[in-house]
């Protein structure tokens, strides 16, 4: 195990997440993206990030009220043309940096929001890959999220692609082979709009109402551009059936 | 960071146990340590039986934190009956045999010696620990574990050491000593731990640790566990066997 990588960029901890979603299809989004640039005016940030979904080992004998969730590992993928990387072709998601997640379930709330609790452990050395299916986890979906997010305040809108590998051999996707071994998963090539506020603690009123606030205002600021609503909780399910 | 080995005594003869061989040095400093122990509520698919008479034993996982060693927590992941089973008694007897072949107490430290025949020996005869996974992580996972994985992991034993630090031959061996408590309990419940670790420039034998150990510091009357691996995997390790279940 070599020391912990200062220079990788971390994810935030756990925290409580507040949003609002909305899509744009693949024909608005240059339009979009220079609109967005302009009421943000900052240029947006572009970034890509693996995503494997791993699901738990479920006991015969678990009582049936008990749930159960996915978990998520996630690394940021390294820009191939940046510095020490030499233009990199080869993809191996053992010696990623992994950050080792759960998405609760969001929360019935009469804020007009999506409002869920998510929990976030960063990791420094060590096989995270292997301790996770140690545990008895198994790769459910591997997938790669292209980004481009741009901020106002407290507010961080993510416009996302999710590319998925085309075929089985394609493994878990190499995203420095895009155009050979990934293809969109939505075959329209759209792309997904998140708009979020990170709470420190659940139990912060003030923050809470302070988030809401805030989204509201993004909400208006992107009216005609990009339509911001609160989607079904449901669709950010991540407890497993059956 | 070197080698650590970890000399671990069931029955100290004084509940503030000092090592003879420091008893004349003044501590440096302190130390703490805390070790959380989940046991997993069920038996992977992968995971057979240790024998033919015995079922198979549910993963332990054990979050340690270890400021002096790492900013991070190091959790390992145990899981009996993927391979081979547990370290027996057997070892442990080999063990102690061979400490008391060690040298008496000298003021200095001695100089890196040979192996005798017979300590090599023990060492290469005991059997491989089960499968082991290591990785080093923050409080989340802790809060993971207590409010989204209960199903999956029960806290079985929350350990602290509290203890001492010494620093022996200008600085390249470290010694530190404390008692093993249950946590948020003031006195020794469950023996005394020795941590010997040599923080000089290169790569150190185990058996330099040892002799420093028994034959500088004096320790009698316990069991060395060590880790395999570099670095934090190897701190991780050596501190989760002498932990587990103590």
């Amino acid at each position: 195990m070599n020391a912990p990588d200062t220079t990788t960029p971390f994810f935030t901890t756990s925290h409580q997440e507040l949003s609002l979603h909305g899509y744009v299809s693949s024909d608005r989004f240059p339009q979009v993206i220079k609109l967005l640039t302009n009421l943000f005016t900052m240029p947006p940030d572009t970034f890509t990030e693996h995503h494997l979904i791993h699901k738990p080992h479920r006991p015969k004998n678990l009582p049936p009220n008990v749930e159960t969730y996915y978990i998520k590992l996630l690394s940021r993928v390294e820009d191939p043309d940046a510095d020490g990387m030499d233009g990199a072709q080869v993809y191996d998601a053992r010696k990623q940096r992994w950050a080792i997640r759960l998405e609760d379930l969001p929360e019935v709330t009469r804020r007009p929001c999506v409002s869920r609790s998510i929990l976030s452990a960063n990791t420094g050395s060590g096989d995270v890959m292997g301790f996770v299916r140690a545990m008895g986890y198994t790769i459910h979906a591997s997938y790669f999220t292209e980004n481009r997010r741009l901020v106002h305040n407290n507010v961080v809108l993510t416009l996302s692609q999710i590319l998925v590998p085309k075929t089985p051999e394609a493994g878990l996707g190499n995203p420095y082979r895009k155009d050979e071994e990934l293809r969109p998963l939505d075959p329209k090539n759209g792309w997904i709009v998140q708009a979020s506020v990170k709470v420190a603690n659940n139990s912060d009123l003030d923050g809470l109402g302070q988030a809401v606030n805030e989204l509201t205002q993004v909400k208006d600021m992107v009216k005609g551009v990009v339509d911001l609503e609160v989607i079904e909780r449901l669709a950010l399910d991540t407890r497993v059936k059956g | 960071m070197g080698v650590i080995g970890i000399y671990y005594i069931p029955d100290p003869p004084t509940p503030t146990y000092t090592p003879p061989g420091l008893t004349t040095l003044p501590p440096i400093s302190t130390f703490a340590l805390t070790n959380r122990l989940y046991r997993a509520t069920s038996i992977l698919p992968s995971q057979a039986p240790s024998s033919p008479t015995a079922p198979a034993q549910p993963q332990l996982l054990q979050l340690l934190e270890a400021p002096h060693h790492s900013r991070y927590i190091i959790a390992v992941l145990t899981t009996p009956g993927a391979s081979s089973p547990s370290p027996s008694s057997s070892q442990t007897q080999q063990q102690q045999q061979s400490a008391s072949q060690s040298l008496q107490p000298t003021p200095t430290p001695p100089t890196p010696q040979q192996p005798t025949a017979t300590q090599s020996q023990s060492l290469q005869q005991s059997p491989p620990p089960p499968p082991q996974h290591v990785i080093t992580t923050t409080p989340d996972l802790l809060h993971l574990l207590k409010h989204k994985l209960t199903s999956q992991w029960h806290e079985r034993q929350h350990l602290r050491i509290e203890g001492r630090v010494w620093e022996l031959n200008n600085g390249e061996f470290r010694v530190r000593v404390g008692g093993i408590m249950k946590s948020g309990v003031g006195q020794m419940v469950k023996g005394a731990v020795v941590e010997v670790e040599w923080v000089g420039g290169e790569v150190l034998v185990e058996e330099v640790v040892r002799e420093v150990g028994e034959g500088v510091v004096g320790l009698r009357g316990g069991r060395w566990c060590w880790g395999a691996g570099e670095g934090v995997e190897q701190v991780g390790r050596a501190w989760a066997e002498v932990l587990r279940f103590r």
